[in-house]
């Protein structure tokens, strides 16, 4: 028995057993609440899940056994290597779990983008009711989505133009919920200011005056660049106190 | 006593492979859009002078990487440089540390599919992909390695231009690489000036990163047209163009974008900067090249020609100067795709006329409107499918000079193109 695990080896691949059950019961969790909004052959359908915390946030065991195989070949939204590998990319992570189901979540709403695309490619019209229900699914979900920055502002507005084109039949009232959305995006996001940037631009207006004032007609910038250059240093070594996250 | 070694010793390789694996993930936020400040050190700088930020959205589930290069304009004087008027360089006031979530970031939001994980116009296979976004606040499409101070329009107010694109992109190669490690297949993408930096830092990227897959470059609307030098600008339309974004935005000094490509790309020719696309394609003969524009880009010549033949700039009737504009565009054309035929990895996509954006870009919003019908191809998607899966090269250009002009465009195109009337 060469490959048989000593009893002292096998005492600690029982936790990594028990962690891979775990996780077994995770992926089991994560699937088992997406529902299928309307099966369709060769179109994979995911409901979005802004409508409650999941079960795997939620740790729902039961849930999580009862989950049936036949859903996750239906959905397969992760296959097994995915899930390892989203599994091995978490480890460690302080909220491993949460961070898992915000995935999941993601995706199934990703999911329903998809779908939404396809129906429309296959000829739905605005009048189609599973493609109102489903609109209004993801519209529901786009907040949660932008909150989360998992969607830039842009993605964003491309988002709420297509789904409008489902939910408000009127052109011009569809182009003014647009224009509303997105005067709306802009006042809850004012853009951030550096105070050191305003801080950089009025030295650097002191130090061209200067250049242009001293240096000999015709010198060559190098001194100003320079000048500059150390200026930058100098006024971004202090930490600004509305910086975005810097991984 | 003997299993206390041999499992210390396999613990630790274990940990040390685990280390090894997840080096360039550790503590990656995955699926959200991180952005990433460059330091001063590296050179890095937006035009204003302010640090250069851009954005990654990483996934764990694969190592593909898209890199999208933003367009927006470009400038060599004082007020273009400051954002003023219609050709005038995007972002003068740098990036914001939140940049991606606003909607009217990006060319006033109409971004494009390559840098979305949730589209509902456009499925493109890289949205699946680690997702990194270069913002343009540089006005010298990606390119530039020199300070100028332009006060030709207010001399007491001069304005300090930081022309950095190029040290920005070999900063974020640097950062891309130490962080997200080699990648399997990578895209290199653009629109309009991001299509110019796509192309120009093409190499750069390339080499930096070494991905162990596909390399593949989709350079939307950002042409590196032929210009040799000693040609006349009747010749060489976009001539002059180069010539004085050479000296500009120091393309020409020591560590600048030719210098850099010179002794990366040995078929670059020192006199023609359009002489790029073939030096890319036989330099990695393995890597698949991709050019798209429309025949009836209204704004890219522009650029290239207002400035430099008076005739044009002085011709008060619009629908006339876009005439004229047009005439030079379609010449730099014609001699710009047979020199793109010599090369086996090159495709490129040449569609008529979209009623959107003076047909400038086919990737930003969607690809409505990019099709070639009398070739059975619906959209730029079955041509950016044909770079992806190393199908043969296709060479499109749209003969039919009508029916584009009263083809259906997508809802979406029309309800952003009048929420931007709104907005302007």
């Amino acid at each position: 028995m060469p490959f048989a695990p000593r009893p002292a080896l096998r005492r600690r691949l029982l936790p990594l057993l028990a962690g891979g059950v775990l996780c077994l019961v995770a992926i089991g969790a994560g699937l088992a609440m997406l529902k299928p909004a309307r099966p369709a052959p060769g179109v994979v359908v995911a409901a979005p899940t802004a409508q409650g915390p999941s079960a795997a946030s939620t740790g729902s065991a039961a849930r999580a056994v009862a989950a049936p195989e036949a859903l996750r070949a239906e959905v397969p939204l992760l296959d097994a290597q995915q899930w390892a590998q989203l599994q091995q990319s978490l480890a460690g992570h302080p909220q491993a779990d949460a961070e898992a189901a915000r995935i999941i979540e993601l995706l199934a709403y990703q999911r329903s983008v998809q779908q939404f695309r396809a129906e429309r490619l296959a000829g739905a019209g605005a009048s189609d009711p599973t493609l109102v229900a489903l609109a209004r699914r993801i519209d529901e979900g786009l907040d949660a989505r932008i909150a989360n920055g998992e969607v830039s502002g842009p993605e964003a507005q491309r988002l709420k133009a297509a789904l409008l084109e489902v939910l408000e039949p009127d052109a011009s009232r569809r182009a003014e919920a647009l224009a509303a959305w997105r005067q709306a995006q802009l006042t809850a996001h004012p853009p951030q200011t550096d105070p050191r940037d305003t801080q950089l631009l009025q030295a650097q207006q002191v130090v061209v005056a200067r250049w242009r004032r001293e240096a000999p007609a015709g010198a060559a910038p190098d001194a100003l660049v320079a000048q500059l250059e150390e200026l930058r240093q100098r006024i971004y070594a202090s930490p600004s106190t509305n910086q975005g996250k810097t991984p | 006593m003997i299993d206390r070694p041999v499992s210390s010793l396999l613990r630790r390789l274990l940990a040390a492979l685990a280390l090894l694996l997840l080096a360039p993930w550790a503590h990656a936020a995955w699926f959200i859009w991180e952005t990433v400040e460059l330091p001063l050190s590296s050179g890095a700088a937006c035009g204003n002078g302010t640090p250069y930020r851009f954005f990654v959205n990483r996934t764990p589930l694969n190592n593909h990487l898209a890199i999208t290069f933003e367009g927006g304009g470009a400038c060599w004087d004082q007020d273009a440089c400051e954002g003023v008027g219609a050709y005038s360089a995007t972002n003068p006031d740098g990036i914001p540390a939140d940049y991606m979530s606003l909607p009217n970031s990006a060319a006033g939001g109409l971004v494009t599919p390559f840098s979305a994980r949730v589209d509902p116009f456009e499925g493109v296979r890289t949205q699946d992909w680690t997702l990194v976004y270069m913002p343009y606040c540089t006005g010298d499409v990606h390119t530039g390695n020199l300070v100028h101070v332009y006060n030709d329009k207010r001399p007491d107010q001069p304005r300090v231009q930081y022309h950095r694109g190029q040290a920005n992109v070999k900063a974020a190669a640097d950062w891309m690489r130490q962080h997200l490690g080699r990648p399997g297949n990578m895209l290199l993408t653009g629109f309009s000036a991001g299509g110019v930096g796509s192309t120009a830092n093409y190499a750069i990227l390339r080499d930096k990163l070494a991905p162990k897959g596909r390399a593949t470059l989709m350079a939307d609307s950002g042409p590196m047209m032929n210009a040799p030098r000693g040609n006349t600008k009747e010749q060489s339309p976009s001539q002059p163009l180069h010539e004085l974004i050479r000296a500009s935005w120091g393309l020409d000094l020591p560590g600048g974008m030719i210098p850099t490509l010179m002794a990366k790309l040995p078929g670059l020719d020192f006199n023609n900067m359009g002489s790029l696309n073939g030096a890319l394609a036989r330099h990695y003969p393995k890597d698949r090249f991709g050019y798209l524009l429309f025949q009836q880009d209204g704004i890219f010549s522009g650029f290239s020609y207002l400035d430099f033949f008076p005739d044009i700039a002085n011709e008060t009737d619009p629908e006339k100067q876009k005439q004229m504009l047009n005439v030079l565009w379609r010449q730099d054309i014609a001699a710009w795709l047979p020199s793109l035929d010599a090369e086996p990895n090159i495709s490129y996509h040449v569609p008529f006329f979209r009623d959107f954006n003076e047909s400038h870009c086919l990737t930003i919003v969607d690809f409505s409107g990019t099709g070639i019908q009398e070739k059975g191809i619906v959209s730029a998607g079955t041509f950016v499918n044909n770079g992806l899966d190393r199908k043969p090269p296709m060479r499109n250009v749209e003969q039919d000079q009508v029916s584009d002009l009263t083809q259906p465009l997508s809802i979406a195109l029309e309800i952003l193109a009048i929420v931007l009337d709104i907005f302007g």
